[in-house]
């Protein structure tokens, strides 16, 4: 198993009720594996809202391969400016 | 040259500079919290940031501003927390040799920026709704 700290943001955060999580993964999962596990945390808010990761402060696609104590923040669509 | 801020406070308005005599334009742009949004009255904005990431962000979509459209010098400052209706959101500045790669490279710059830079608006509306946007 590999855990992973995980940081919320916007409406991610609003529909999960937190900003940090701690995520336990088998061995090999990939940001997409755990984008799937996030969705089933709330299936009416997150269903459709397209979520981007970073893993240690840089954007990964949904095949990268997460390591044990990785910080993935789970980004949503940002809206500066 | 890049120089790239985000910060908790006002804006400050770019002072006069004529230290930049090989540049033929200097472009500023501020965006501002409007007091309308789909119809509705706003108070203020709650920009909420990923502190770290979005200042790297910021630093690399800035380098690559300079390189695409041979520009000298671009100059960001993006305030975050709560913006009243009337305030400066953020500072982009930019210098060049003549004005129309400036011109480009600011619509490229602030559209990259709301592509990718970690930085949300929560709206909060006079009727004590928000509404988070993108």
């Amino acid at each position: 198993m590999i855990k992973l700290h995980i940081v919320n943001f916007s409406l991610v955060k609003d529909a999960l009720g937190q900003k940090n999580m701690v995520i336990k993964m088998d061995n090999g999962a990939t940001v997409g594996q755990l984008l799937e596990k996030i969705r089933t945390m709330n299936k009416q808010k997150l269903y459709d809202l397209p979520i981007r990761a970073a893993v240690n402060q840089s954007y990964v696609d949904e095949s990268y391969r997460l390591h044990n104590e990785d910080l993935v923040a789970l980004i949503p669509p940002v809206s500066g400016g | 040259m890049v120089t790239i801020s985000i910060i908790k406070n006002i804006i400050p308005t770019l002072p006069s500079d004529e230290s930049h005599t090989d540049n033929g334009a200097e472009l500023q742009f501020y965006g501002r919290v409007r007091n309308i949004e789909k119809g509705q009255l706003v108070i203020a904005i709650d920009y909420e940031y990923y502190q770290g990431m979005a200042e790297k962000e910021l630093q690399e979509l800035g380098e690559k501003t300079i390189r695409k459209f041979s520009i000298n010098k671009v100059d960001c400052i993006h305030r975050v927390g709560r913006i009243s209706v009337g305030e400066s959101s953020l500072r982009v500045v930019i210098w060049s040799k003549h004005r129309r790669e400036g011109l480009d490279a600011m619509e490229w710059f602030i559209s990259q920026m709301k592509e990718d830079v970690p930085i949300w608006k929560n709206v909060i509306f006079k009727d004590g709704k928000n509404k988070c946007q993108y």
